[in-house]
């Protein structure tokens, strides 16, 4: 490649239209994107309806990646010429405001001084030196950083936010960076607990597992435990937080962190976040030989699909060709004596359905602790405990996102709100009198910046009139 | 208390309607001096307006951003401070009210046809970010519109200025300079950007604790980005290209559509995580 070709390249990346036009795009393919269906915010029943009501586009619309539209390769690649486009243009802006920043003092004269927006002379009977003396008095105390050269002054003040610029620039591509270094060793998944269960954090603990391709099976193995669940949690205010389960995490038999994971409560441990997710009952069900010894029995998590209050689990006893389906349900406690409201007790009810082999055998209600016959083996309803997900999270970048968005902030102000300004004065001594040639600019906002002008400009006046000569 | 914080609702907005009209009066028929009618009036609807808001963020123990009539309450309220403060500091464009005080209007109209019922906060928006969100979308909103009456006044000062030359004692005359009127929109588009910045930034940390990622590319969440790119396109055609003046100015109208659709429209056009938020 000649340097012509490699000039050509570079003006085209760092041109401004190209970003123009490719952040346009960007646009419109967000905008299809939000009318499109995307199979990744949507339940898979839900995208699969959309998909058997409109084949011929999802045909066409999965074909070109746009269900998917915002991990396609379109939109990838257009962000990665944008990500290219950027780092040419902040190379640019970054040298050019540094040049800015470290250029030696702008002394100028009153050729240039007249042509300024702002521009005024002034004559005073005062010496130069006088004059110049209370200029720089002047401006000193409106914050301007004041130079001299002979008879020319030139001042500023916040000259670093030539840096704004560049920094925002800096900090798109560090957002970028930090989105993709996190994603790439992601990992998420969901966790199933029941109260009182310890469940190691290792992959194959996982309900659903989500890996970034560098997580590497990197699971940090600690202990979790789900201590106790509250449906109705309600934080040390009384303030009514909705479900919540109180996790503790241990390492090695130790436990090293507690806290309550309810909705914007999350427990953060050692680079994991723990998010609440659906919960439900888990009823404990034991299949007894008729000697009384166990032959299986498990919690069997009862989920409310359709939030009514009632769970519901279909389940299946090993080998033994029994399967069944079953509901419970939190109710108060039946008593034939007076209670107040505070003393309601809940207590759960089962209705059961069994089967071997396909044929009903049995079907009713049971209560806690009751057993009930079926064929050669007694089932028995012995416990029952809350169960809850936990939507678990690892990603290293989100930090450095959240750096990039107070930088990006900072960046806006400092672009916006720290224009530097600049002023510049060639004081002239002729006959008896001492002409000031003054001059000033700001950066943005020039027609904005008349005021504060102006405002010196009257204090300049107001001082050089005063004391003696 | 509730049927109080309505009927000083229904106060303010009445007094918006009437600043609304003097505004527009004044501008068609150029009487500069009643303008002290129309902010006086704006003010006084204010005012009504603050005790409303103030009423019902008692009575509901949360502030302004669960329900729509609360929701539209509050952007108009914040519209009418920024464009009453902007006024007070730069007082030649205090004529730009005819854009934002019936703007204000009308989002109290709209607010007024949603359910007035008291919503109990839900779990998932107990959220110090989510009050920094709703906060700084709000001031985005209100600023932006500040910019589109001050966008909207440059385009017919120099229409007047293209067909009659300048006359020192013409209404548009004694506008600001067009240069000056320039700067200004620059400035509030400025300050929208960064406001949206916050408002998105917020949003994505509230998401993270919510959901367990900040950003999902949600409807919401990508409106979100349309808006602050297309507002992005317009500060960089202004600084970079060279845009200005009366481009800038129909692009500043333009883009407040987008914004609106952004902040008020998406819940009706889109299912999404925000939805239910967004249309109660």
């Amino acid at each position: 490649m000649d340097s012509n070709t490699g000039k050509r390249i570079s003006a085209f990346l760092k041109s401004k239209k190209l970003a123009i036009i490719l952040i346009f795009i960007i646009i419109l393919l967000s905008i299809i994107g939000t009318h499109i269906p995307q199979k990744s915010q949507l339940k898979p029943e839900v995208y699969n309806t959309w998909k058997n009501n409109h084949p011929e586009e999802a045909v066409i619309f999965e074909g070109i990646g746009f269900t998917n539209l915002f991990s396609s390769v379109i939109f990838l690649g257009i962000l990665s010429l944008l990500f290219i486009s950027t780092i040419f243009c902040t190379k640019t802006m970054l040298s050019s405001a540094l040049r800015r920043l470290n250029s030696a003092s702008q002394f100028q004269s009153m050729a240039y001084i007249k042509e300024l927006e702002n521009n005024t002379v002034l004559m005073t009977r005062k010496a130069q030196n006088r004059a110049i003396s209370e200029i720089d008095d002047v401006l000193r105390s409106n914050g301007y950083r004041v130079f001299h050269d002979k008879n020319r002054i030139f001042a500023q003040k916040a000259r670093h936010g030539v840096l704004g610029i560049p920094l925002f620039h800096i900090c798109i591509l560090f957002i970028i960076l930090a989105s993709v270094y996190g994603s790439i060793g992601r990992m998420e998944g969901d966790m199933r607990l029941i109260e009182g269960q310890l469940l190691s954090e290792d992959h194959e603990n996982y309900m659903f597992i989500n890996e970034g391709p560098f997580f590497n099976e990197n699971h940090k193995k600690f202990d979790i435990t789900l201590e106790k669940f509250y449906p109705d949690y309600k934080d040390e205010t009384g303030t009514p937080r909705g479900p919540a389960g109180k996790l503790s995490i241990s390492e090695n038999g130790k436990k090293m962190k507690t806290g309550v994971v309810y909705l914007n409560n999350l427990v953060d441990y050692d680079g994991y976040t723990f998010l609440g997710n659906v919960y439900g009952l888990a009823p404990l069900l034991i299949l007894l030989n008729q000697d009384g010894t166990v032959f299986s029995g498990s919690y069997i998590a009862a989920s409310d699909t359709d939030s009514s209050g009632r769970y519901t689990a279909y389940f299946d006893i090993g080998d033994t060709g029994i399967e069944g389906g079953l509901m419970v349900y939190m109710t108060a406690n039946l008593t034939s004596e007076k209670i107040t409201a505070s003393q309601t007790e809940q207590v759960p009810v089962l209705f059961l359905k069994v089967f071997d082999r396909g044929k009903e055998i049995y079907d009713g209600t049971m209560r806690l602790n009751d057993t009930v016959k079926i064929s050669d083996k007694y089932l028995g309803f012995y416990d029952i405990k809350y169960w809850s997900n936990f939507y678990v999270v690892k990603d290293d970048g989100t930090i450095l996102v959240y750096t990039g968005i107070g930088l990006i902030t900072f960046s806006l102000v400092m672009i916006f709100f720290i224009v530097p300004k600049r002023v510049y004065a060639e004081i002239i001594e002729e006959d008896d009198e001492t002409k000031i040639y003054l001059g000033g600019r700001a950066d943005k906002f020039r027609f904005l910046y008349k005021e504060e002008y102006c405002s010196l400009v009257n204090n300049i006046k107001e001082r050089l009139s005063n004391g003696t000569d | 208390m509730a049927q109080i914080d309505w009927i000083l609702y229904l106060t303010a907005a009445t007094f918006y309607a009437i600043s609304s009209v003097i505004y527009i009066y004044c501008l068609v028929f150029k009487k500069e001096k009643k303008l002290n009618f129309a902010i006086n009036s704006a003010l006084l609807g204010l005012l009504f307006h603050s005790v409303s808001v103030a009423l019902r963020w008692i009575t509901a123990e949360h502030g302004p951003y669960i329900s729509m009539y609360e929701v539209l309450s509050s952007y108009a309220w914040v519209s009418v401070a920024l464009f009453l403060l902007a006024q007070q500091k730069y007082e030649k464009i205090k004529i730009a009210g005819f854009i934002a005080m019936p703007v204000a209007f009308l989002i109290m109209g709209i607010g007024s046809t949603y359910s007035r019922d008291i919503q109990l906060i839900p779990a998932s928006l107990r959220s110090y970010w989510l009050i920094a969100h709703v906060g700084f979308a709000k001031l985005a909103f209100g600023s932006i519109l500040v910019a589109v009456g001050i966008a909207a006044l440059y385009i017919l000062k120099e229409r007047h200025s293209n067909r009659s030359g300048t006359d020192e004692n013409s209404f548009y005359d004694r506008l600001p300079e067009l240069k000056v009127m320039d700067d200004l929109m620059y400035r509030f588009v400025a300050s929208g950007l960064l406001f949206l910045t916050i408002m998105i930034g917020a949003g994505a940390i509230w998401a993270n604790q919510t959901w367990g990622r900040y950003w999902g590319w949600d409807p919401t969440e990508t409106w979100s980005l349309i808006t602050w790119f297309t507002y992005g396109i317009c500060l960089h055609l202004r600084m970079n290209v060279g845009w200005s003046g009366k481009r800038i100015a129909w692009l500043i109208i333009f883009s407040i559509f987008v914004l609106a659709f952004s902040l008020f429209g998406i819940g009706y056009v889109y299912s999404g995580l925000h939805t239910s938020y967004l249309t109660s």
